[in-house]
């Protein structure tokens, strides 16, 4: 009798653990491998190199020239102020090239993340999607949480075929 | 009764054979492959692929015409791209549009610079854009189209390989836009088994 009673209990206990886990469904995931593994976030910067490229040259060229023209005695003074001027500005505009091409490449990819890690939540099941990012907000996971390569196959896939 | 509910079967069957053989309508039913759809951020990307029966068929040539018009769109390959902004009930080129440059910008993208970010890949083979129209509503729909062609490699005048569409649209901003009309979809469209 009294061992019926106890694994009438255990098996309560342990259907109401099952449960109780099954309805806190947690995941975790590496928002920074997620990023840099999605595949259009690969090709954007891919589509984007080329234009950087061209005006990295441009601005290299044009301090060659004023290393070049500096080491030079007969080059007036004022020829050397409006090449340095236009290679500040060369520089400054790559600068500012890159740094709205990122913005651009991290909004764009972000759009679309979002809107999927939500799909993958919903289609999973999950009551919360942690994204670890290396600034301290998740400071230890096992395996067993970890969703990060799962939800990447996903996205990809969905990017690949058309959400 | 058996022949009563024979008779109210059969106008019904007979319906649903001719909507089959109908290429308009097998070609813009979402479970034939031939059309998909892509959310992303704000906009709806609607990709329809057109085959030549889809094509004559809303063209409605004369007869003696249609073989010479199949002739032409032998090697090619059609498809319609229409935008739009779910529970936006204007042209996508007014959603949040800040100013007259901004809305000309736009409208300049779709006229004359989309087809740059527009390619196909067939196979190993990437196909860019061949031929291309920009449809514009004039805001009297809710949704703007392009019409895009991509010529087929040399010799090849029918795909027999699935066909993966790409498009950066930098208006919205919204990443990259791809599909996939699959291989077996492109084999199962009527008009190319009846060959």
């Amino acid at each position: 009798m009294l061992f019926t009673v106890i694994a009438c209990l255990i098996t309560a206990a342990a259907v109401l653990w099952i449960g109780e886990r099954k309805q806190k469904k947690i995941a975790v995931v590496d928002a920074i491998k997620l990023f840099n593994n999605y595949k259009m976030k690969k090709e954007l910067e891919a589509r984007s190199a080329g234009r950087l490229e061209y005006v990295a040259h441009v601005a290299d060229s044009l301090k060659k020239e004023l290393t070049a023209k500096s080491q030079m005695k007969d080059v007036p003074k004022a020829e050397l102020e409006t090449l340095y001027r236009t290679f500040s500005q060369a520089q400054a505009g790559l600068e500012q090239e890159y740094q709205q091409s990122n913005q651009s490449i991290n909004e764009q990819v972000w759009k679309r993340l979002n809107t999927l890690i939500d799909e993958y939540g919903k289609a999973k099941g999950y009551r919360l999607i942690i994204g670890a990012n290396g600034m301290g907000s998740v400071l230890y996971n096992d395996d067993y949480y970890d969703q990060t390569q799962a939800l990447t196959d996903f996205v990809n896939k969905k990017y690949e075929e058309g959400n | 009764m058996k022949k009563g509910i024979s008779l109210l079967l059969l106008p019904l069957l007979l319906t649903a054979c001719r909507q089959e053989k109908d290429p308009v309508r097998y070609a813009e039913d979402p479970e034939h492959g031939l059309r998909k759809t892509v959310v992303a951020g704000n906009a709806q990307y609607v990709v329809q692929y057109k085959p030549a029966a889809y094509i004559l068929s809303k063209e409605a040539p004369d007869p003696a015409e249609a073989e010479k018009r199949r002739g032409q769109l032998e090697g090619m390959l059609w498809f319609n791209i229409a935008i739009s902004v779910p529970g936006f009930n204007q042209s996508p080129l007014r959603y949040q549009v800040s100013s007259l440059d901004e809305y000309t910008a736009r409208q300049h993208y779709y006229l004359d610079e989309a087809p740059r970010d527009i390619y196909l890949l067939y196979g190993n083979d990437t196909l860019y854009v061949n031929s291309y129209w920009f449809e514009n509503n004039q805001n009297l729909a809710a949704h703007e189209t392009m019409i895009v062609g991509f010529k087929l490699p040399e010799g090849v005048k029918k795909p027999d390989r699935s066909l993966c569409f790409s498009f950066y649209d930098r208006v919205f901003r919204n990443g990259i836009i791809k599909t996939v009309i699959s291989k077996e979809d492109l084999e199962s469209i009527p008009e190319l088994n009846e060959k």
